[in-house]
């Protein structure tokens, strides 16, 4: 049986890491309303830009390119959004196997170009045999802005110079904190039922339709990539509050067994000091 | 057509912050084309903002004043939608801020060193501009 002060030294030890998690968890839950926030502001902003994109291009004469269907032999570009962190859950490792399984199943016969942001999933699939196109970090978590606009940047620019013909984003869409489910969005060709109805309408168009149509598809992009930034980094807080709420009540759980454990020991040692004072007393 | 009704609805939405909405009898919008202004029964009409101050006046006949960014305007018959990247009400902007941001936009400016920071300081000298319009309420 382990002695008193091994114990002793293990609930100790048992008790820090419970105070590391709580923490852990509270900063997660601080963060996560910040974030929650932001998201629900972001929202409203990404449903009416691409309403108007929508209504805009169900009137455009010709096609923009961004609506047009290419071949599915060309190459995809793969964006994947993991997080910076671990102690998440399986956060991390969910979107790692998710994107393997893509790379093996649906997307097996095509040329994929990845692009990961975060330094865990970036790092795990690396050494998993993935081939990164490019990785980012989350390094300005406060300010999804401009790298959902650089990532969308770069993405627009190869699909128009015809370097890639679709472009897919594996993220969590954040519901509630313990409900993040993954969703595989295509951003380019964007998928729009364009019903090409209310011609009846005259609009004005300040510049002309074309000149609009191009510059709120583009916006579109860079608002809809924030959106998604926003989305994970939600589902990443969420994840993370959840684990390390488990993980303290666990250590709540096993402190109370090691408290038991050791007031069973030290009840042992009490009686077996009594036994021997009465023997020892029987002695004489 | 239905009959008229002398107010429409502005809603103005950004990504930063929760959507505004209110009745206007008219709306000063800062167009890429132009000012102009939205009564209602406006014909629908599509078009993009410049940094600017968006003059609403309410069914009172108060004026409401917002300093907006670049974005998109949408002018339907009882609707009014305003997309721009950001949007500040009057008493929101921080007049010392837009003041110092347009001193620095203007001695850039003055500099001229590089192309780049040539075209950013414009913007900012125009973002600067537009809150200093709306703070002081002064309609262009």
């Amino acid at each position: 049986m382990a002695g008193l002060q091994d114990i002793k030294r293990r609930i100790r030890s048992v008790r820090n890491t419970q105070k590391i998690t709580r923490a852990m968890k509270m900063v997660a839950a601080a963060k996560l309303r910040r974030a929650q926030d932001s998201l629900a502001n972001v929202r409203p902003y990404v449903t009416h830009i691409r309403g108007l994109a929508e209504r805009l291009a169900a009137r455009a004469e010709e096609p923009h390119p961004f609506l047009e269907q290419r071949s599915k032999e060309s190459p995809v570009t793969l964006v994947v959004i993991t997080a910076d962190r671990g102690l998440c859950g399986g956060f991390n490792a969910i979107l790692v196997n998710e994107t393997l399984r893509l790379l093996r199943e649906q997307f097996a016969s095509r040329t994929v170009k990845l692009s990961v942001v975060g330094r865990r999933g970036s790092e795990t699939l690396r050494r998993r045999g993935a081939e990164l196109e490019a990785a980012y970090s989350q390094v300005d978590e406060d300010s999804p802005q401009r790298l959902g606009r650089d990532i969308a940047n770069r993405f627009m620019e190869a699909y128009r110079a015809e370097e890639t013909g679709e472009v897919y984003c594996l993220y969590n869409e954040f519901r509630s904190a313990i409900n993040q489910p993954l969703r595989l969005e295509r951003l380019l060709p964007m998928e729009w039922e364009s019903d090409r109805d209310d011609p009846s309408v005259d609009f004005i168009y300040e510049p002309s339709a074309e000149d609009m149509l191009n510059q709120l598809l583009v916006s579109y992009l860079r608002v809809e990539m924030n959106r998604i930034l926003r989305e994970a980094a939600a589902s990443e807080y969420g994840s993370r509050m959840t684990a390390m709420d488990a993980a303290t009540n666990n250590a709540g759980e096993v402190i109370d067994r090691l408290t038991l454990q050791y007031n069973r020991a030290r009840q042992d040692t009490i009686t077996r000091e009594v036994i021997e004072v009465v023997s020892g007393a029987e002695a004489l | 057509m239905s009959e008229q009704s002398n107010t429409v609805r502005l809603e103005i939405v950004a990504p930063e912050r929760s959507v505004m909405q209110m009745d206007v009898q008219e709306a000063i919008i800062p167009g890429v084309e132009g000012l102009f202004t939205v009564m209602p029964g406006h014909t629908p009409f599509f078009t993009m903002t410049r940094p600017g101050a968006v003059v609403a006046v309410d069914p009172k006949g108060e004026e409401h004043f917002f300093a907006v960014a670049e974005g998109f305007v949408e002018v339907l018959e009882d609707h009014i939608v305003i997309l721009p990247f950001t949007v500040e009400h009057e008493e929101e902007i921080d007049r010392d801020r837009a003041e110092a941001a347009q001193t620095r936009a203007q001695r850039r400016l003055r500099q001229r060193e590089d192309d780049i920071d040539f075209t950013r300081a414009e913007a900012a000298l125009e973002r600067a501009y537009a809150r200093i319009q709306a703070h002081s309420r002064l309609h262009y």
